[in-house]
């Protein structure tokens, strides 16, 4: 078989954790080849994350996943506003909605307290009301979290993403690994060989994030240790009209098994309820269920009432890595140059960063060595153009900003910004061929345009622009 | 959490507070003062504009679109047009309004958006002004002007009318806002954007498939299966919830029955499958307990229509529960001063002849208030006017099983001259009866007995306001099964 890359370093999976780790690794110098089985980044089990940036306050105290969501938290307060993810900490309001739950309340803050999270308060009834008018009644009281906020899930790992490629990392899209083996390379050395379906990667070092295949990847690497049982959540997501109605990301009081249901503006300026937790053997199954949809819709009428007046724009569901584990299934096999970033949860949003620096530290373990860490090219998005303009780069999503088509300099600068196609979501067609020709990482499908531009995403769901979206990219697909 | 940057917490995805920020630091967005803007180019607001025009105010038409016409522009059977005309087709049909509009001297712009409303304090933030607005509400309605924000290719700009037009039309309710469950490949549509395929953008064809499932049986699906089988789309089945079609007997046949087209009626679509593309979905008859797979390739979620009402929303209109279509009085007048409301956004969805005809009577109420003293008092834009403009009075209501009743208020007489003689409703199932309008428990007026059908189109006459009695109740239609 035809060899497709030789690298240093192989990274498998380019779900957000991939990304960051291969942002880290260009960061450092390191030769580095990316292979993804699906067609973009990001386009599995990250994307349908509850984008929810995590503090780690609740973390199970101890876990490797304590140590790298804060880690991960941390590094995002500097990365985020450089990298152009929307990301804002509007804190959260855990709600106890009854006596039983407010009496587990003081063991949240002392959990948040080991875990070395300093800012959470007691809040009585009336205060929880303060902080969230729009309430159901019953609150028995809450906690404020004051640095639990909100990511853009579609943003994090594409902007991760194009900085790795900028810094010159190699992406293969399409190249799931069906095998692996060992060699001996030119230099006398060992080395992987990672069959792809399109040709073969040597690499000295492999690196497995490959989310809900990590432990068979784990397996054909040659290890064991972990199974992966694809947790099911359904989320409902709200139209923007209905974002006023909650300000803190409303969590509830957790049980042994899950984190429960949360309420959550995004940065999108929708609303996110969800997500349910169903345990299941088949790692397709992204369907949500007329079950599921009723608990999210009964949840969100509890929580918020005024909520029964609006409509839902969209239902998905995503897979969570679960393992049989409570951890992360993090560990190197340093003679073999092997790393496995297995079972990371939905909590991997946050803590990616925290991840990656922690391979870098394993690779090095492993003998890899490497660079100081140097400044990478920035990697600046669309809009405003006043700001930060850079042609052929998809736009910023955050509602705390304006859009091109709202930006009178953007305008002025480029008519095709004031040509608005998608007009729920705002998105013009100067956006739309911006995200198309982003000789970086250019959406290839629909979906691909949707989680870089939004097109498509508001309340009419593509009954205005659907046909003339899906023109555009038969006319701009490369 | 100091570290954290501070980034703006904005509570309005697109809206007027973000945009009017936007606005505000480039200092230099220009404001023009027309008579009258119409936002909306389908036939309400062409017909509308063409009134207003031909009445010698400055009006100015404002469509998103790059085409006037709205859904007719995009609708390529015929059937379209009003009195003697109806062979139109729907381009030919949105060519006439555009025509006469343009003849009459109304400037009409496309690819004109608006996107909210520029009052002072937050324009953006229309959802709190949206629970306490019910149009006596004095501090939002002092601040509430009719100036709005709008952007396209030739630029940011603000417009500050005397008076405001919303003939933003409707759409349909599509898959999510019904919850249908299932997976999310593509494939699944809705009829105007099949419709835009067929008419405008060929290049979106592979959206349509080969084999299609429509859900819904209202006139707009069989329209469908006509547009569908022009791209080459069989249909395999229109599923509707309801015991029976809602279309008429020649338009079923023409469509659906000439290519035996089989409508399931009282029948669920319960999900749909496939991993990419659709692969088929899943119906179970109302009551059964097994459910049955159709493969299919394409689904067409149809009609069930609301209103397109964001501006309506984000302005603080009070708006009816059902469709979400911004409430009106015998005026055609919303419940912010300054701003009416005409064609398929109050009543989802009329014929375009019907919205040509609201368009037209809006005109009237606009012309008439434009020279009235309602205005006295009020500056440029439209602020203190709220004093005088009191819509929400003599509220029309409907009973089950009727959905919904548009103009439903009766408004007060005044300046503003009432336009509109008759008002259109919907029925949510099959019943035998009679519409009957009363005021308290005196009947007003009865209709004939008649078998009232979802989705179709029913009318009362409005009543006069010296028939009422002032100090009465409200104004109530619902249908009687006796006699």
């Amino acid at each position: 078989m035809s060899t497709l890359d030789s690298a240093e370093v192989a990274v498998v999976g380019a779900g957000v954790v991939g990304a960051a780790i291969a942002r880290d690794l260009a960061a450092h110098g390191v030769d580095t080849a990316w292979l993804e089985a699906g067609e973009d980044v990001g386009a599995g089990t990250t994307k349908a994350n509850t984008a929810i940036w995590h503090t780690g306050f609740d973390a199970k105290p101890g876990t490797l996943e304590a140590q790298l969501v804060a880690r991960g938290y941390e590094r995002l307060i500097d990365l985020a506003p450089a990298l152009e993810v929307p990301a804002r900490a509007d804190g959260a309001v855990l709600v106890a909605w009854d006596a039983e739950q407010a009496d587990a309340l003081e063991g949240i803050l002392a959990q948040a307290e080991t875990n070395g999270y300093h800012d959470c308060r007691r809040l009585d009834a009336a205060e929880v009301y303060a902080h969230e008018p729009r309430l159901g009644a019953g609150a028995h009281g809450g906690v404020l979290v004051p640095g639990e906020g909100l990511l853009c899930p579609f943003t994090l790992p594409l902007a991760l993403g194009r900085q790795a490629l900028a810094g010159g990392v190699r992406l293969h899209l399409r190249a799931g690994v069906e095998h692996a083996t060992r060699e001996q390379g030119p230099d006398g050395r060992a080395r992987h060989r990672l069959h792809t379906s399109r040709g073969a990667v040597t690499a000295r070092y492999v690196v497995n994030a490959a989310g809900l295949a990590s432990a068979a990847v784990n397996r054909l690497l040659g290890h064991e240790g972990f199974t992966i049982t694809p947790r099911r959540g359904q989320l409902l997501v709200f139209d923007g009209l209905a974002r006023h109605l909650v300000r803190h990301v409303i969590l509830p009081v957790p049980t042994a098994r899950t984190k429960g249901m949360l309420v959550a503006p995004t940065v999108h300026g929708k609303l996110l309820v969800g997500p349910t937790a169903e345990d299941l053997d088949d790692p397709t199954a992204t369907a949500t269920t007329a079950e599921g949809i009723a608990a999210l819709t009964r949840w969100a009428r509890a929580v918020v009432p005024a909520l029964a007046e609006e409509e839902p724009i969209a239902a998905y569901a995503g897979l969570r890595a679960a393992t049989e584990h409570r951890d992360y299934q993090l560990f190197a096999a340093a003679d073999e140059g092997y790393v496995c970033v297995g079972g990371i949860r939905s909590t991997g949003l946050s803590s990616c960063l925290g991840i990656a620096e922690h391979v870098l530290g394993q690779l090095a373990a492993c003998g890899l060595e490497h660079d100081a860490p140097r400044e990478l090219p920035p990697v600046r998005l669309l809009g405003p153009v006043g700001a930060s303009g850079q042609p052929g780069a998809p736009p910023y999503l955050g509602d705390d900003r304006p859009r091109p088509c709202q930006d009178p300099a953007a305008v002025a600068s480029d008519p095709s910004y004031g040509r608005v196609v998608c007009h729920c979501e705002r998105v013009s067609a100067g956006e739309l061929h911006a995200a198309l020709a982003d000789p970086l990482l250019p959406a290839r499908d629909g979906d691909g345009l949707r989680r870089r531009t939004r097109a498509g995403q508001g309340r009419c769901q593509r009954f205005h622009c659907g046909a003339r979206v899906d023109a555009l990219l038969a006319e701009g697909r490369p | 959490m100091s570290a954290v940057p501070p980034h703006a917490a904005a509570a309005d995805t697109g809206g007027g507070a973000v945009a009017a920020a936007a606005a505000r630091s480039a200092g230099s967005v220009p404001t023009r003062r027309p008579d009258v803007l119409v936002i909306g180019g389908g036939p309400a607001g062409l017909a509308c504009a063409a009134e207003l025009a031909r009445a010698g105010a400055a009006v100015e038409l404002a469509d998103r679109d790059a085409t006037l016409g709205g859904v007719p522009a995009t609708t390529a059977h015929r059937g379209f047009g009003e009195g003697l005309r109806r062979g139109a087709t729907g381009p030919q049909h949105a060519h006439r309004l555009v025509t006469e509009a343009e003849r009459a001297g109304a400037s009409l712009r496309t690819e004109t958006s608006v996107l909210g409303w520029a009052d002072a304090g937050d324009a953006g933030d229309a959802g709190d002004a949206g629970d306490g607005g019910d149009g006596g509400d004095g501090a939002w309605a002092e601040r509430a002007t009719t100036t709005v924000e709008v952007t396209g290719p030739t630029g940011r700009e603000r417009l500050a009318p005397a008076a405001v037009v919303l003939a933003t039309g409707c759409r349909e309710r599509p898959r999510h806002a019904r919850l249908i469950p299932g997976d999310r490949p593509a494939g699944v549509l809705t009829t105007n954007q099949v419709q835009q395929v067929a008419t405008r953008h060929p290049g979106g064809a592979a959206a349509v498939g080969r084999r299609a499932v429509i859900l819904g049986a209202e006139h707009v699906s069989f329209s469908a299966v006509h547009t569908l089988a022009s791209l080459g789309c069989e249909t395999a089945a229109l599923i509707t919830d309801l015991p029976r079609h809602q279309t008429l007997a020649p338009l079923r046949l023409a469509t659906a029955g000439v290519r035996g087209v089989p409508v399931r009626t009282s029948t669920r679509l319960t999900g749909i499958h496939g991993h990419g593309r659709v692969e088929g979905v899943t119906v179970r008859p109302v009551g059964a307990t097994r459910s049955e797979e159709i493969a299919c390739d394409t689904v067409v979620v149809t009609g069930d229509w609301v209103a397109e009402h964001e501006l309506a929303r984000r302005g603080g209109l009070v708006l009816a529960a059902s469709t979400g279509a911004p409430r009106v009085d015998r005026a055609l007048r919303t419940t912010r001063p300054g701003v009416f409301a005409a064609g398929n956004v109050i009543h989802p969805a009329e014929t375009a002849a019907v919205a040509a005809a609201g368009g037209r009577a809006a005109a009237r109420a606009v012309a008439a208030f434009l020279t009235s003293e309602a205005r006295e008092g009020a500056d440029a834009a439209g602020a203190g006017l709220a004093t005088r403009w009191r819509t929400a009075e003599l509220p029309v209501t409907t009973a089950w099983p009727l959905q919904w009743v548009a103009p439903d208020a009766l408004g007060l007489a005044g300046e503003v001259p009432s336009v509109v003689d008759t008002a259109v409703l919907r029925t949510a199932a099959v019943v035998e009866g009679r519409l009957v309008v009363s005021q308290d428990r005196r009947v007003l007026w009865r209709s004939r007995r008649q078998r009232l059908v979802p989705n179709r189109s029913l009318r009362v006459p409005l009543p006069d306001l010296e028939h009422l009695d002032p100090t009465g109740g409200r104004v109530e239609v619902r249908v009687s099964r006796r006699g």
